[in-house]
């Protein structure tokens, strides 16, 4: 195949700048793209790009209570009297006793796929866990239970590695979660509507 | 009509005793954003605020009544802001919408139905806003996730009529991350250039006062008598007692 093929198979009857821009922004807001509906803009083709295969994993699902663990990629903090709760980005959350505020101490960590941000009343943590809205009991710090959770609250609430394909410079079809989790990307030829670029 | 009016001068009473209790409320707790004793800092995409949890998702603003935490309901309707919005920040009974392109201010006289009072979109604000009752300060950055600022700054709105804020300072920065206010002292992060202080005798004019260094700090939260710092290896305490002279406190990491 030539290199010097041009990326839009079917230019379309807009002028060639537009499908850039029009991506450009799409990639901008891959995860919102569910969200424009009806708003998308016009159907174009590329010549390669990654197509997500959907599925259920339940895994993604489970919040557990665990040891306290190091932090890799620290991320948001909420804090409530002594206790400071801090986001290990699209992992979960650290809980930090600092009562002794010389000697901080890590409480735990409670394993929350795709958490992004945490904010907590009382007794409750809230947050993602990737695309719903979770309440967390943890009165008990050490044990920390779900008790409720709001099926698909969130559009734009999805960890990096479940939105795109772990591949640069590539085109991949923006994940639909109505579909469901995206639980791997496999390579087409000829694709329509792949408006998500991961650079 | 007199029993009307008596029952109409209880009901501003009972108002007012309430919006006094509220504003008491937020005040001992911190102006970290928040209510109760619960705070986020600046770049928070999710905030609570009394009863209420407000998040922003893709180009829009989000409600759930959490009376009741362990039984969230969605209300409100759907509220377009923006399409890239990016943080959110509580003080008292607004709510300060930072966005890429400008700050957006809602108010939360009916919690479940946040209306819009006001925005600034001539700007190009990457991130966060804090506020207070009389001006916001919002930091752009040039530098980072699709920001398309030329400048790194802190600017400073007048927000006393809310309907239009008004720009009145613009302090150049390094590297403007999140921020935070406690009483007459505002802190900036910088990322790697470290976090700087400013005093806000004159709310509309920070002035700088001393720049802390050692780490690599992404936003803050004063609370009471300690900062607390998000950096990027995790999380650091500082004493405010005097808050124009945090005192390092400690670290937690890895």
């Amino acid at each position: 195949m030539s290199t010097t093929k041009p990326l839009l198979v079917r230019p379309l009857y807009i002028r060639h700048s537009l499908p850039v821009l029009l991506l450009a922004f799409a990639t901008t807001l891959s995860s919102c793209w569910g969200f424009y509906g009806d708003r998308n803009p016009p159907e174009y083709v590329v010549a390669e790009a990654y197509v997500p295969i959907y599925g259920y994993d339940a895994a993604r699902y489970t919040i557990t209570s665990r040891p306290a663990q190091p932090t890799v990629n620290a991320g948001k903090i909420y804090v409530w009297g002594n206790t400071l709760f801090q986001v290990e980005q699209f992992e979960g959350v650290h809980l930090i006793d600092y009562s002794d505020r010389k000697n901080p101490v890590k409480l735990g960590f409670i394993a929350i796929k795709g958490c992004a941000d945490v904010t907590v009343k009382g007794d409750f943590l809230l947050t993602n866990n990737m695309q719903d809205l979770v309440t967390i009991d943890i009165s008990n710090r050490s044990d920390a239970k779900e008790v409720s959770r709001v099926k698909g609250a969130f559009f734009a609430y999805i960890a990096p590695e479940f939105s795109k394909p772990d591949k640069h410079n590539v085109h991949y079809v923006c994940p639909d979660q109505s579909k469901g989790d995206v639980i791997g990307w496999k390579l087409e030829k000829k694709v329509k509507n792949a408006w998500c670029y991961n650079n | 009509m007199k029993r009307v009016h008596i029952i109409i001068y209880l009901f501003l009473f009972a108002a007012f005793i309430n919006t006094s209790c509220e504003k008491n409320g937020s005040e001992s707790a911190n102006a970290g954003g928040g209510s109760n004793n619960g705070a986020g800092g600046s770049l928070a995409r999710i905030t609570i605020v009394g009863n209420y949890l407000y998040a922003l998702d893709c180009a829009s603003l989000i409600t759930f009544d959490i009376t009741n935490p362990a039984k969230p309901v969605r209300k409100g309707n759907f509220t377009l802001v923006d399409p890239n919005i990016e943080t959110i920040f509580p003080y008292k009974n607004k709510l300060f919408i930072g966005g890429r392109t400008g700050m957006f201010i809602y108010s939360l006289d009916d919690p479940a139905n946040p209306k819009k009072e006001g925005s600034v979109t001539h700007v190009r604000a990457c991130d966060p806003v804090v506020s207070n009752d009389s001006v916001s300060y919002v930091t752009l950055r040039s530098f980072g996730t699709n920001c398309g600022n030329v400048a790194n700054v802190l600017n400073v709105y007048d927000i006393k009529n809310l309907k239009e804020p008004k720009l009145v300072k613009t302090v150049v920065m390094k590297m403007p991350h999140g921020l935070g206010i406690k009483n007459k002292t505002l802190y900036v992060c910088e990322a790697g250039q470290g976090m700087v202080v400013f005093d806000l005798e004159n709310p509309y004019n920070p002035v700088k006062k001393k720049e802390i260094t050692g780490h690599t700090f992404t936003d803050v939260i004063p609370y009471g008598s300690v900062l607390i710092a998000y950096v990027t290896d995790g999380v650091c305490f500082y004493d405010i007692t005097n808050p124009q002279e945090p005192v390092f406190l400690s670290k937690v990491k890895g």
